[in-house]
C-alpha cells in the first residue's frame, strides 16, 4: 500500500521530518541503510542524556513511540537504488542489504524527504592510498562505531572545527593524538565565525573539544598540512610543512613524524544521487560542493520532493534537526493534511534555519579548502582508488585527449566508474582539471544506480 | 582557418573521417560542440560486428571495415582496446536456431566466417553459458573496441600530423554556401572556418546539422540502455547475444524492443544491451527495460543473478527509416558530404565510412559503392 510519506535517512533529520509527518496523521515509511536510526551523528548513542523540547533525545523517544502508536513504518539495512517519479508521486526502489541479497522492494508514496546526509570528502595526496591513513569521519565512525582505535600514534589533519570534534572522540576514548594539523589559519579567519557561535549556541561544543585538547596537551598547529603519506604496506611517517594562505608549501618547513594513523578530514560531501535521478536542482554550497536547492520550507524543485540535513548543504547536526522539522511540515502539507506543529514553531523553525545555514556559511568561509593542495599530486598518486587512475592519466585525458568536463574524462580513464561511481574522486578530478566545478560537478553526479544491485532483483520487475 | 575539410562530430566516426583525410594528403579541423566522444559513441559498446549484418550493402562495408580498424589498431600502437573476442550468437529455441543458421548460410556466401555450433559444444566456448539452449553460431571476425578511447586516440594522432585542429566546445551555427550553392565556410562558436568540404558525422544530430545546410536529412534517435555489472574475473569470453537482437536491429517497431548482447570488458565489468526504443530524446530511466534486459542476460548466464549491477547508460542510435546510414556527396550541397546515420554500427562501420569519404574527396573511386548510402535516396527536398 503506497504510503503518503516515503523517508530516505534515519538521522536527526530524517527522524525530525518522520516525528512531524506521524504526529500529523501521515503515514509514515522511513529507510535507513544502518542497523539502527540516528545516522553519522548519532552512531551507536548508547544513552541518550535527558533531553526536552525538539532534542535529539526528544524526538528519537518520539519517534520509537511513534512507531508502535501510529505505526510508522521503519525499515533498517534498506539501501534505496532508485528514486523516479510517477503522476504525481514517487517511486522508491529499494534492496536489503548483503544479508538480504536480492531483496528488492517497490514502494510508492505522494511525498518523499530525501534526508540521506553526507560522506566525507577526500582529496589525493601521495600516500593517501595506504593502510593507516583513513578520513575524519571515518576515524570518527572507527571509536564511536566500534570503540576501536585507528592506532597508536594518531595525526589529525585537514581543516575545520570537525577535526577537533574526531580528536575529542579518539582521545576520549584513549587515543593517542600526536597532533592536530589545521591548512587554515582559524585565529585569524574566523573573527567572523566566532561571532556568530553564541548565536548558533556551538560554544559550548566547541569549549568541550578546546578544554579536552588542552587538557592532553595535543598540539593543535595552524596554516599546516600533511603533504606526503610514508610507508612499506602501511603508513609508517608523515610529512607535514607550513603553507602559505593558498595551501601551498613552505619549502624548507619540512618535517617528518612517525605514526600509524591519519584522520584527514576536508569537509564533506552531500549525498545528492537520489535527487539528481529525479532531476532536482542543485546549487553550490559555500563549501564548494554540490547541494540539493531547497526553498524555505525545505521544498525542492521537483513537486512533493523535500530534502533535509546534509543533502541541502553541509551545515552540522542542528541545522539538520531544524531542516528534518521544516521538511516534515511541507511533506504534511503535500499530502493536504494540517501540520501538528504551531504556526509559531514552524516560523521559529524557519528562522532557526536561517540563523544556522548563516553559521555553517560562516565556517566554510573560515575553514575553505584553498587550491594549493592540487601541487602536491604527483604523477603516481592515485586518483580514482577503485579504478586506479593516476593523476597523470587524468590530466593526460585534459591535455592529450579533448576531455573537458567530468563525463569525458570518466568515459576516457575510468576514473569514477568502479564501486564508489565517482562520489570519492569527482571533485578531485574537477579540482586537478581546473573544470569549472558548477557545470562539471552537476554533469558529473548523475548516478541512475544509487547502490549496487543484483541483476536477478531487478529481472523480476520485467 | 582555411582547412581542406571541416568535420563535425567528434565522435568515432569523425575521427575515423578526420584520419583517412589526413592520410589521404588534406588538411582538417574536427569541430565539436562538446567534448571527444561525448554523443552516441559515449554511449555506446564498441562493436565490430559482422555478425548482425545481413547480405547487402551495410555487411560489405562492415567487412572493409574490421580491415581498417585492425590496421589502425596495429599503427596507433593498440590505445584503445582492440579485442578480436569473436562474436557467440545462440538461440534460445529450435526455431530461432534453425533461422539463424540459414542466415549464417547467406553470411558465408558474402565471406563472414561463420561456424554453427551445437548446443553440446557451446560450453567448450562459453564455460558458464546456460545449459538450456538449442545452439549457436561462432563469428570470430567480430571485435570490440572502447570507443571512446578509440576516437580520442586517432584524432589525437591525427592532430600529431600537424594537419588536423580540434576544436571542442564550438558548436556549428551555420554553413555558407558561395553563389553557385556550394559550401564555403562553417560558421562555429568561435569564427568562421573556410573550406570546401563539410563531413557532417554528428551521428543522432546529423540532421540538425544537415539543416544548416538547407537540406532535409531523416535521422532519428532509437534509444538504448546498457547495464554495467560489478568487475569480475572473467567470465564472458566473446560477445555473447541472442539469435533475436539481428531481427530486432532490422525491426521498425516503435516500441520497446531488447535482446540480450552480454560481454566483458578489459576492466573486468560486464556490459548487457541492447534496449531499442523510439521515445525521442527522453533519457528517463525505464526500470521496466533493464529489467527485461537483466532477465534476457539471465537466460543465457545463469549466474549473473547474483551479479550487482552497478551503473547503467544509455544512448541515442542514430537511425534512418531504411536502417542503412548516410555517407556520401549530398547532391543538394556541392561540397557536403554526410557520414552519419549508423544506427548502432557507428563504431564498427567508422573506419569505412571515413576511408569512403576521403577517397570521395580525393577523386579516388571509392572501395565501396556508395550509391546504397547515397543522401539522394531521401528524394532531393530542401528544407524552406
Amino acid at each position: 500500500m503506497p504510503s503518503d510519506i516515503v523517508i530516505v535517512g534515519g538521522g536527526v533529520a530524517g527522524i525530525a521530518a518522520a516525528v512531524v509527518a506521524a504526529r500529523s496523521g501521515c503515514s509514515v515509511t522511513l529507510l535507513d541503510s544502518g542497523s539502527a536510526v540516528g545516522g553519522q551523528y548519532y552512531r551507536g548513542a548508547k544513552s541518550p542524556e535527558s533531553g526536552s523540547g525538539l532534542s535529539y533525545e526528544a524526538l528519537r523517544r518520539a519517534f520509537d513511540e511513534l512507531v508502535v502508536a501510529r505505526g510508522i513504518d521503519r525499515r533498517l539495512d534498506t539501501y534505496v537504488y532508485s528514486l523516479a517519479r510517477r503522476d504525481s508521486g514517487f517511486v522508491v526502489r529499494t534492496r536489503g542489504d548483503d544479508r538480504h541479497r536480492g531483496d528488492v522492494d517497490v514502494l510508492e508514496s505522494r511525498a518523499v524527504v530525501i534526508a540521506t546526509g553526507a560522506f566525507d570528502k577526500q582529496l589525493p595526496f601521495p600516500g593517501w592510498t595506504l593502510p593507516g591513513v583513513m578520513s575524519g569521519g571515518g576515524a570518527q565512525a572507527l571509536v564511536k562505531g566500534s570503540d576501536v582505535l585507528p592506532g597508536q600514534r594518531i595525526v589529525v589533519a585537514g581543516t575545520g572545527p570537525f577535526l577537533l570534534a574526531v580528536t575529542y572522540a579518539l582521545i576520549s576514548a584513549g587515543g593517542n593524538v600526536i597532533a592536530v594539523v589545521e591548512a587554515n589559519d582559524p585565529v585569524g579567519l574566523a573573527r567572523h565565525a566566532w561571532s556568530v557561535l553564541p548565536a548558533a549556541g556551538k560554544s559550548a561544543d566547541l569549549a568541550k573539544f578546546v578544554t579536552a585538547l588542552a587538557k592532553k596537551r595535543v598540539p593543535y598547529l595552524r596554516r599546516h598540512r600533511v603533504r606526503r603519506a610514508s610507508g612499506t604496506g602501511h603508513l609508517e611517517s608523515v610529512t607535514i610543512s607550513r603553507v602559505d594562505g593558498d595551501w601551498r608549501g613552505i619549502a624548507g618547513s619540512e618535517r617528518i613524524w612517525e605514526c600509524d594513523a591519519l584522520a584527514i578530514g576536508y569537509g564533506f560531501t552531500a549525498q545528492t544521487d537520489l535527487a539528481g535521478q529525479v532531476g532536482a536542482r542543485m546549487r553550490i554550497g559555500s563549501d564548494g560542493g554540490l547541494a540539493v536547492e531547497v526553498d524555505e520550507r525545505q521544498r525542492t524543485s521537483v513537486p512533493a520532493l523535500m530534502a533535509a540535513g546534509e543533502t541541502t548543504g553541509i551545515g552540522g547536526v542542528d541545522l539538520a534537526r531544524m531542516e528534518g522539522l521544516i521538511a516534515g511540515v511541507a511533506a504534511v502539507e503535500q499530502c493536504g493534511r494540517q501540520a501538528a506543529l504551531s504556526d509559531a514553531a514552524i516560523a521559529r523553525g524557519m528562522r532557526d534555519v536561517l540563523k544556522l545555514r548563516r553559521f555553517a556559511d560562516a565556517l566554510h568561509f573560515a575553514f575553505p579548502v584553498r587550491d594549493g593542495w592540487r601541487d602536491d599530486v604527483d604523477d603516481q598518486t592515485l586518483v580514482c582508488r577503485c579504478e586506479e587512475v593516476s593523476a597523470s592519466k587524468v590530466r593526460g585525458a585534459v591535455s592529450d585527449l579533448g576531455a573537458r568536463d567530468a563525463r569525458s574524462v570518466k568515459l576516457l580513464t575510468r576514473a569514477g566508474m568502479g564501486w564508489c561511481q565517482g562520489r570519492i574522486c569527482a571533485p578531485a578530478v574537477d579540482a586537478l582539471c581546473r573544470f569549472d566545478s558548477a557545470a562539471s560537478l552537476i554533469g558529473g553526479s548523475y548516478r541512475p544506480v544509487a547502490v549496487p544491485v543484483p541483476l536477478g532483483a531487478i529481472a523480476a520487475e520485467s | 582557418m582555411n582547412p581542406d575539410v571541416v568535420v563535425i562530430g567528434a565522435g568515432v566516426v569523425g575521427a575515423c573521417c578526420a584520419r583517412a583525410c589526413v592520410e589521404a594528403g588534406l588538411t582538417v579541423v574536427v569541430v565539436d560542440r562538446g567534448a571527444v566522444a561525448g554523443g552516441t559513441t559515449g554511449g555506446g559498446e564498441g562493436n565490430i560486428l559482422v555478425s548482425d549484418k545481413e547480405p547487402g550493402p551495410e555487411l560489405d562495408l562492415a567487412l572493409l571495415s574490421r580491415e581498417l580498424w585492425a590496421q589502425m589498431a596495429g599503427s596507433l600502437g593498440d590505445s584503445f582496446e582492440l579485442d578480436p573476442k569473436g562474436g557467440l550468437v545462440v538461440a534460445t529455441h529450435q526455431h530461432t536456431l534453425d533461422y539463424l543458421l540459414r542466415f549464417a548460410d547467406e553470411q558465408r556466401a558474402c565471406g563472414v566466417i561463420a561456424e554453427p555450433v551445437a548446443a553440446t559444444d557451446l560450453p567448450d566456448h562459453e564455460p558458464r553459458i546456460s545449459r538450456d539452449l538449442a545452439g549457436g553460431v561462432l563469428y570470430p571476425q567480430d571485435m570490440q573496441v572502447q570507443p571512446m578511447l578509440a576516437a580520442a586516440h586517432i584524432i589525437e594522432a591525427a592532430c600529431a600530423t600537424g594537419r588536423t585542429t580540434l576544436m571542442t566546445d564550438c558548436a556549428v551555427t551555420g554553413i555558407d554556401v558561395d553563389a553557385s550553392g556550394a559550401v564555403s565556410g562553417v560558421r562555429t562558436a568561435q569564427g568562421v572556418i573556410s573550406t570546401r568540404h563539410v563531413i557532417n558525422a554528428a551521428g543522432t544530430w546529423g540532421g540538425e546539422i544537415a539543416a544548416l545546410a538547407g537540406v532535409e536529412l531523416p535521422i532519428l534517435p532509437r534509444r538504448g540502455f546498457i547495464l554495467v555489472t560489478e568487475p569480475l574475473p572473467p567470465l564472458v569470453r566473446h560477445k555473447v547475444y541472442a539469435a533475436d537482437y539481428v531481427a530486432n536491429v532490422a525491426s521498425d517497431n516503435a516500441g520497446l524492443e531488447t535482446s540480450a548482447v552480454i560481454e566483458g570488458t578489459h576492466s573486468g565489468t560486464i556490459l548487457i544491451g541492447a534496449s531499442r526504443e523510439r521515445v525521442g530524446f527522453d533519457k528517463t530511466l525505464d526500470w521496466h527495460v533493464l529489467g527485461r534486459l537483466a532477465k534476457q542476460a539471465i537466460e543465457i548466464f545463469p549466474l549473473l543473478a547474483e551479479v550487482q549491477l552497478l551503473r547503467t547508460y544509455g544512448g541515442f542510435r542514430p537511425y534512418c527509416p531504411d536502417h542503412l546510414p548516410v555517407i556520401g556527396p549530398d547532391p543538394r550541397v556541392p561540397g557536403l558530404l554526410h557520414a552519419c546515420g549508423h544506427e548502432g554500427a557507428g563504431v564498427g562501420l567508422g573506419a569505412a565510412t571515413g576511408h569512403v569519404i576521403a577517397q570521395w574527396i580525393t577523386g579516388a573511386s571509392t572501395s565501396i559503392d556508395l550509391a546504397p548510402f547515397s543522401p539522394a535516396r531521401f528524394g532531393a527536398s530542401h528544407v524552406a
